[in-house]
């Protein structure tokens, strides 16, 4: 991304974040809370203290890899809104083979082997849209819908069906050796906070992306792929091919998910475990567009609101937070037409900008 | 096998279709428009919540309604606005609008009567009857649901208003060509489709009697699964809402016999969708200029 376009795009993300926080100050005043004190608890709630700290990494870590996996396919341009199946397929996948394991397990087995089953299953999962897209023309936002949705049921029914320990609703725990080791063994302050070895795997999927794509054949492949498949075609790429590679892909960096979930969280699998990253990765893909520090950012904001809802919870509803988060996400995605109207209203004059509400609707 | 050749059965599944029914419609005239529409789901909440609080503010069950359905109204030209003007990706704000709806209902419902789980119960619409037929054939709702059905299928294919709307997602250019505006047109399309989605909401209100948070249960997408299987058509999307309540209807029936396929007969309109998408079943074509701006 050029300098000037990357500027611009800051602004307009800024923009929009301040205009989500104004409308969320809003409603707490209307709440009746001051803006100020909620904002203070939510800010230590969050940062304020290490176990606070240790949860927003929790949660960013499954929030950094949906949204490096959502890039991976925005990359070809497409829209992996399939995420969310292939996280809660490959956790499922995850938590029940990694039962089977025996209880002397060597970690050094255990999590390589279980990211790998979680890496198959997620790239399989998303495997289907993207067959139907090359092959069919489907737009793989339909199906993704559709396989998100035949996920969460089929989750349930093989839950209910034998997956689940008995008399629960969540599979036989991991042994000792398969869960992933928690950040306070080496931070103790980070005590009970659920923070752990996925986030670095996390944080190397951020840092290796932007090297993947830029300086690898496959990688410049995909970008020609994205900016235009009839110029990539002409020059011999085999688009439909690198569609699906780069679903697939996509889909296995979601089965990663689950070694913050399952192997460093709970221990077991279960229905919804890590579902909510799906979307708020695609969203934070979106705000981030291009620049890797913005992905970073992106996830550690999202992050802090979902924790920091809870820190607010005694003074205003943490529903409060879920708002603020899709008025964001709102906001962000309709800046760009927003500002480049201010921007022409400003640059032209007002008599020369309305010649005729209908010959500017159908520009 | 009695069970289901019933009158019992073909009531039930016509019950459960329902919501389906006026929540497609809804997706038939914001997709034929141009406008891609994944937020019926937050619609559909957002119009249960404004019929039952409408409703109980003020004693009327069709004030209620009336505030049901601007609820809907509004949530979509949300969307119409994030889409037409704000030029947001029209994935992204559905999805961040059924984030809202479920997020804020829940703020409502606290704000409004002090629960995170459900509204204080309402007086049904229909008069009680001793029959389960006779009610959902007396109620109103049920009514206005089949009008939103026959209305859309004649609207779209006979009106002006439906002329203007199909050519602004088949070829939006040509409707500009002639002096009509595709953005307003768009605008109007998407307004039609949040009081449709917004009465499906409004009928689950009036035959659960009150609102629970999340209880929209996904009937939103499959709303949307109709939508793509019959081919962006109404009548054929119809159908297919039809056939997905009566597949529900029938797992109840046989919910002895069948045990946890509640899960698998759920899938059934996912599932029916991709086999569509293959074009198995006849082709399906989306509107040619869906989600596209005019050039």
């Amino acid at each position: 991304m050029s300098g000037e376009r990357a500027r611009r795009r800051s602004i307009e993300v800024a923009l929009a974040l301040l205009a989500a926080v104004v409308v969320f100050d809003l409603a707490v005043l209307a709440w009746g809370e001051s803006p100020r004190r909620i904002a203070l608890l939510l800010a230590q709630g969050t940062w304020g203290t290490w176990y606070g700290a240790g949860q927003v990494l929790f949660k960013a870590t499954s929030i950094m890899i949906a949204a490096v996996a959502a890039r991976v396919a925005l990359r070809v341009g497409l829209f992996n809104i399939g995420v969310e199946g292939a996280i809660a397929v490959s956790s499922l996948a995850v938590g029940a083979i990694g039962a089977t394991l025996p209880s002397t397990v060597s970690p050094w087995l255990a999590w390589p082997l279980l990211g790998a089953v979680g890496a198959i299953a997620g790239a399989l999962w998303t495997l289907p849209a993207g067959i139907l897209r090359v092959r069919y023309g489907a737009h793989e936002v339909i199906s993704g819908i559709m396989l998100n949705r035949i996920a969460a049921l089929l989750v349930g029914f093989l839950l209910k069906r034998g997956l689940a320990a008995q008399a629960s609703v969540h599979t036989r725990p991991l042994p000792a050796g398969a869960t992933l080791t928690r950040l306070d063994r080496v931070l103790p302050a980070l005590h009970g906070s659920a923070a752990n070895l996925a986030l670095l795997v996390a944080l190397a999927l951020v840092v290796a992306w932007p090297y993947l794509a830029r300086r690898t054949v496959a990688g410049r492949t995909a970008l020609a792929v994205g900016a235009s498949k009839s110029a990539a075609e002409a020059a011999g790429v085999r688009v439909g091919g690198a569609l699906l590679a780069s679903l697939a892909l996509s889909g296995a960096i979601c089965g990663l998910a689950p070694l913050n979930d399952v192997l460093g969280y709970k221990g077991y699998a279960e229905e919804g475990l890590g579902l909510a990253a799906g979307f708020t990765g695609l969203a934070a893909a979106l705000l981030a567009g291009e620049s890797t520090l913005g992905l970073l950012l992106a996830s550690l904001l999202f992050a802090t609101l979902a924790q920091g809802g809870l820190s607010i919870n005694a003074h205003v509803p943490m529903e409060l937070v879920d708002v603020l988060v899709a008025v964001a996400i709102l906001f962000v995605a309709s800046a760009r037409g927003v500002v480049a109207r201010l921007d022409r209203r400003a640059s032209a004059p007002p008599a020369a900008a309305e010649p005729g509400g209908e010959a500017r609707g159908a520009r | 096998m009695s069970r289901i050749l019933s009158l019992a059965f073909v009531m039930q599944a016509l019950r459960i279709a329902m919501p389906y029914l006026a929540a497609a419609m809804g997706g038939v005239w914001s997709e034929r428009a141009g406008v891609v529409n994944v937020a019926l789901e937050g619609t559909i909440l957002v119009g249960s919540l404004g019929t039952i609080a409408g409703t109980l503010a003020s004693g009327s069950p069709w004030i209620g309604l009336a505030v049901g359905l601007a609820s809907g109204i509004s949530l979509q030209l949300v969307h119409a606005l994030a889409v037409l003007k704000g030029r947001a990706n029209a994935i992204v704000s559905g999805f961040a609008l059924n984030l809202l709806a479920a997020g804020g209902t829940r703020l409502l419902l606290r704000a409004l009567y002090d629960s995170s789980s459900n509204s204080p119960p309402i007086r049904p619409l229909a008069a009680a009857t001793r029959s389960a037929v006779v009610a959902t054939l007396l109620d109103p709702s049920t009514w206005l649901v089949l009008l939103a059905v026959v209305g859309t299928i004649v609207a779209l294919a006979r009106t002006r208003l439906g002329l203007r709307v199909r050519a602004a997602g088949e070829h939006p250019e040509a409707l500009a060509s002639v002096g009509v505006s595709v953005v307003a047109t768009r605008v109007v399309a998407v307004a039609v489709a949040g009081a449709c989605a917004a009465l499906a909401g409004a009928w689950l209100a009036f035959d659960q009697r009150q609102f629970s948070s999340g209880m929209s249960g996904g009937r939103g997408f499959i709303a949307l699964a109709a939508v793509v299987v019959g081919s962006w058509r109404p009548g054929r999307a119809a159908l297919f809402c039809l056939a997905f309540g009566a597949a529900e209807a029938a797992q109840i029936a046989l919910q002895d016999a069948a045990g946890s396929a509640h899960h698998l007969i759920q899938m059934l309109p996912y599932v029916a969708t991709l086999v569509a998408l293959m074009g198995v079943v006849g082709r399906t074509r989306p509107p040619a200029a869906l989600g596209r701006e005019p050039e």
